[in-house]
């Protein structure tokens, strides 16, 4: 019986291994930019424009603060009846990243990051649209509407999940899929933007793409 | 001979695609006001008014100081379809029941309604009140007032005989 309870105590003490390696809470800071719509918007001739930053927040390497903010814009005129649409504004996103890769017991911080995550994103902006007339077929006469600058304010949410690889030491490059959720809409027959900065093409959701290089500080 | 149906299939899926276009309107740019045409009958004993559709032999409508005909001399109809002044806030119409014309006014604010990029804007209309002479028509009532994409299948107008 005595035996039995000692080798039970025993095997106890090998099971339970103790982490010495500790991560502390601020493991430092992560500040980084998107290549995807720098390079479209600098190498491409869109008709939208976007630039993006973010400063992201190393907690235990687990959990990761992130403030996003970026200029973006769009100069288009439709083919179809020459109505022209353009707006220009900043936007800023904040969210959280999760790190789904567990560190093994004794291991060093792993360098590559899964992450998933959440976003809220604002913007507000003026844009105007010109060309935009109404013609009387039938009775005649023409005229031009909403010829002033409107404004918009547009909040929206987004779900990310992504890969970063540290490619040399504390520089880490990386992909993010986002699936955004337009929290604002537009009011029936009133005026709409047709581009979002930081949102992208008016829609109630679309995904998206970003390639970030950063810096860990 | 194996792969070519698949390469001309590729193909074909590879034209037809690079031919879809997103700057299309694919919304309904459709704003009309329909008015309906109907015979009172008064029954002396109930004391009951009732309103039956009435088929005209043949109408002709246009616009009072317009040229352009928007009915003429259509046959065996009982609602006319029309266009409402989009820069005015009344429309008058000539309406000729057979041989005897009326004139139909409809006063009405106009709303502009921007649906997009592509489609542009259009005018909805709300109608405050309509009237007529009095040589085939009896009286005029407004049934709905919004004149919008939505309610292109209402009945706007009751013209009563």
């Amino acid at each position: 019986m005595c035996l039995t309870v000692f080798t039970a105590n025993a095997q106890k003490k090998i099971i339970e291994p103790k982490d010495t390696i500790k991560t502390p809470f601020y493991s430092g800071f992560i500040v980084q930019g998107d290549i995807i719509s720098l390079a479209t918007s600098v190498i491409g001739k869109s008709e939208t424009y976007s630039y993006e930053g973010a400063i992201q927040i190393d907690f235990k390497h687990k959990f990761y603060p992130i403030i996003e903010v970026g200029f973006a814009g769009a100069d288009r005129i439709s083919t179809v009846n020459n109505v022209g649409f353009k707006t220009d504004a900043p936007f800023a996103r904040i969210g959280i990243d999760f790190n789904l890769i567990k560190k093994k017991p004794n291991s060093k911080p792993n360098s590559s990051l899964f992450i998933v995550g959440l976003r809220f994103g604002m913007t507000k902006f003026n844009y105007s649209l010109t060309n935009l007339t109404i013609t009387d077929e039938y009775w005649g006469g023409s005229e031009s509407v909403y010829t002033g600058s409107q404004s918009s304010a547009r909040t929206w949410w987004e779900i990310v999940a992504g890969v970063r690889v540290e490619v040399i030491k504390n520089v880490y490059m990386g992909w993010t899929v986002r699936n955004k959720n337009q929290i604002s809409s537009d009011v029936a027959g009133a005026p709409a933007p047709w581009y979002i900065p930081g949102f992208g093409a008016n829609a109630s959701s679309h995904w998206d793409l970003n390639y970030t290089i950063g810096y860990h500080f | 001979m194996k792969y070519t149906k698949n390469i001309i299939l590729l193909l074909c899926l590879f034209v037809g695609a690079s031919c879809v276009t997103d700057e299309q309107c694919r919304k309904d740019r459709y704003v009309r006001m329909q008015l309906g045409i109907y015979h009172v009958t008064y029954d002396g004993t109930t004391k009951v008014r009732t309103a039956t559709a009435l088929s005209i032999d043949s109408i002709t409508v246009k616009g009072i100081n317009k040229d352009s005909l928007l009915y003429n001399n259509t046959k065996k109809i009982s609602n006319i379809i029309l266009p409402l002044n989009k820069l005015d806030t009344i429309s008058r119409y000539q309406v000729t029941f057979n041989n005897i014309t009326d004139t139909v006014t409809i006063l009405h604010t106009n709303y502009d309604t921007y649906l997009s990029m592509e489609c542009g804007c259009i005018k909805t209309h709300k109608i405050d009140s309509a009237y007529s002479t009095k040589h085939f028509l009896d009286s005029v009532s407004v049934k709905t007032n919004n004149v919008n994409t939505s309610t292109s299948a209402k009945e706007n107008i009751k013209l009563y005989k």
